[in-house]
């Protein structure tokens, strides 16, 4: 077989596949598009939701004396993390909230914000007594390793 | 003669045979940077390698498959034509919800991972203002965010986003029997928790297309083509890594959003405020194709008039769902359209100089 005819030949199988895929998808869509199916999938739904909640119920029985831990137990768990994410990225926005504003309130009176960008642990060192700004910017750097960290741990835990 | 056709044919049939094995995973094309994780969640950012905007991009994806679709390969990657333009781009990536995320509703995909998001792009760019792109689902995402936002948002672009979910052409019996409550998926959802990724997957095809050979014809025809062979595989596993979805917010979907079609009626609300569409006022663009059998273009035109934005454009494509997403064929007015709308960065220089 010459090339050119091999090349027809793919070209006219995918004309032909296409057209009976169009043909066949319309004739799907146009059977499942009917109200006795809709009213079979309406039955199976229900029937298919009780179904998984009785056997999750019996899961959930059968776990207590086999002494195995759940799905939804695992999942509780995850959660607890997930929440603590939660918490601790409030408590970010509100830092930066605060950081901003007091940035502002800086700007407004007038002082010098580069006089306060010295590492936090020089400070300590010195034994200066922390500005707000300081102790927010401290606070935060301690929250944001302490998300890593328990970042870090959940991903462990994974 | 007779090798080199020995060898298209080896090159042709091979592609075909791992279009059915090869199972690796699509990996980002453009260079990228996580700024944010929560849960789940990223914040990426796709510097640019010449800024020319001091707007940045804030794109939200779809929940139903993984926004690698927009950063495929590098020739036709959306992020990457959009970089390349000069934009900052950021994305948020949902990741994969699993069982434990099953509450999740459609507010706190807005509220604790699309508007913090968006804060940490704009203090990162240094930004006055944010566009917002939103995809799909994450389209209509994207004007839900966009009408609460309190950050400035200065331009807001949906790809064939669904907003009005009263039209559902191929299916109106079944779409009739979930509005007058006939099907209840309610014990469904509920007993399953996370709808599985399988499940996702097959309701699309449903909607689309059943029979799925074409494609797989196309890789016949043209198969001995490698870099056509590549994008195709490439495009392939997107299409089949469809992700699980959380049980919540699907109720919310067809509660709020199927059944009382609440975008439209202007009911919905988001942490308890309502969200109309009508107050959106940043320039909007409505990207919809007119061959896309998911979300049908008249689900996608009433943004036009809803949304509250005195500057609103319309683009028609004749692509499909996902052809504009993959970064093929991306219309030249996107771009006309998004640049006389964001901040060039020579006129701030020059202001500062």
């Amino acid at each position: 077989m010459h090339r050119e005819q091999l090349d027809d030949l793919y070209s006219q199988i995918k004309l032909t596949g296409s057209k009976a895929e169009t043909l066949l998808n319309e004739w799907i869509k146009n059977r499942v598009n009917k109200e006795d199916i809709v009213g079979l999938l309406g039955r199976r739904t229900q029937w298919y939701g009780k179904l998984i909640k009785e056997i999750q119920d019996a899961v959930e029985t059968a776990s207590v004396p086999l002494n195995i831990p759940t799905k939804k137990d695992v999942a509780s768990v995850a959660k607890l993390t997930i929440q603590n994410e939660d918490r601790l990225e409030d408590i970010q926005q509100r830092l930066t909230q605060i950081e901003s504003t007091l940035q502002r309130l800086e700007a407004a009176m007038g002082t010098n914000p580069s006089s306060t960008t010295t590492a936090p642990l020089q400070k300590k060192a010195s034994r200066k007594p922390l500005d707000r700004k300081e102790r927010a910017k401290l606070v935060q750097e301690n929250l944001a390793r302490l998300s890593d960290a328990l970042l870090n741990q959940s991903k462990l835990g994974e | 003669m007779e090798a080199e056709r020995y060898s298209l044919e080896k090159t042709r049939w091979s592609s075909l045979f791992r279009a059915f094995t090869d199972g690796a995973s699509i990996a980002a094309s453009t260079p990228r940077q996580a700024l944010w994780k929560r849960n789940k969640a990223t914040l990426w950012y796709y510097p640019a390698p010449v800024k020319k905007y001091n707007t940045p991009l804030y794109l939200i994806y779809s929940l139903v498959n993984q926004p690698t679709i927009l950063d495929l390969l590098p020739n036709t990657s959306l992020i990457g034509a959009l970089t390349k333009a000069g934009y900052e781009v950021y994305l948020i990536d949902f990741g994969i919800p699993r069982y434990e995320d099953r509450d999740m509703t459609i507010d706190d995909y807005v509220l604790k991972y699309i508007q913090p998001g968006a804060i940490h792009a704009l203090k990162h760019s240094n930004s006055d203002s944010i566009s917002v792109i939103g995809f799909c689902l994450g389209g209509t995402l994207a004007a839900i965010y966009a009408a609460i936002a309190k950050e400035p948002i200065e331009n807001l672009i949906l790809f064939v986003t669904p907003v009005d979910f009263s039209y559902f052409p191929k299916f109106e019996h079944l779409h009739q029997a979930i509005k007058d409550e006939t099907i209840d998926l309610s014990p469904l959802i509920d007993g399953l928790g996370i709808i599985p990724a399988s499940f996702i997957h097959y309701g699309v095809r449903l909607i689309t297309s059943p029979v799925y050979i074409s494609p797989y014809l196309s890789l016949l025809e043209k198969g001995h083509n490698e870099e056509y062979a590549h994008k195709w595989s490439q495009f392939n596993k997107w299409t089949r890594a469809h992700i699980p979805f959380p049980g919540a917010t699907l109720k919310q979907i067809v509660n709020d959003l199927i059944i009382h079609n609440q975008l439209m009626t202007g009911k919905f609300k988001i942490g308890g405020e309502p969200a109309r569409l009508q107050k959106i006022s940043a320039n909007l663009l409505v990207i919809a194709s007119t061959n896309d059998e998911l979300v049908p273009i008249e689900q996608a035109l009433p943004m036009i008039t809803l949304s509250g934005s005195k500057d609103k454009e319309l683009i028609q494509l004749p692509n499909g769902h996902t052809g504009i997403a993959s970064g093929a064929g991306l219309p030249n007015n996107l771009f006309h359209w998004l640049a006389s709308r964001s901040h060039p960065v020579h006129i701030e220089s020059e202001e500062v100089i």
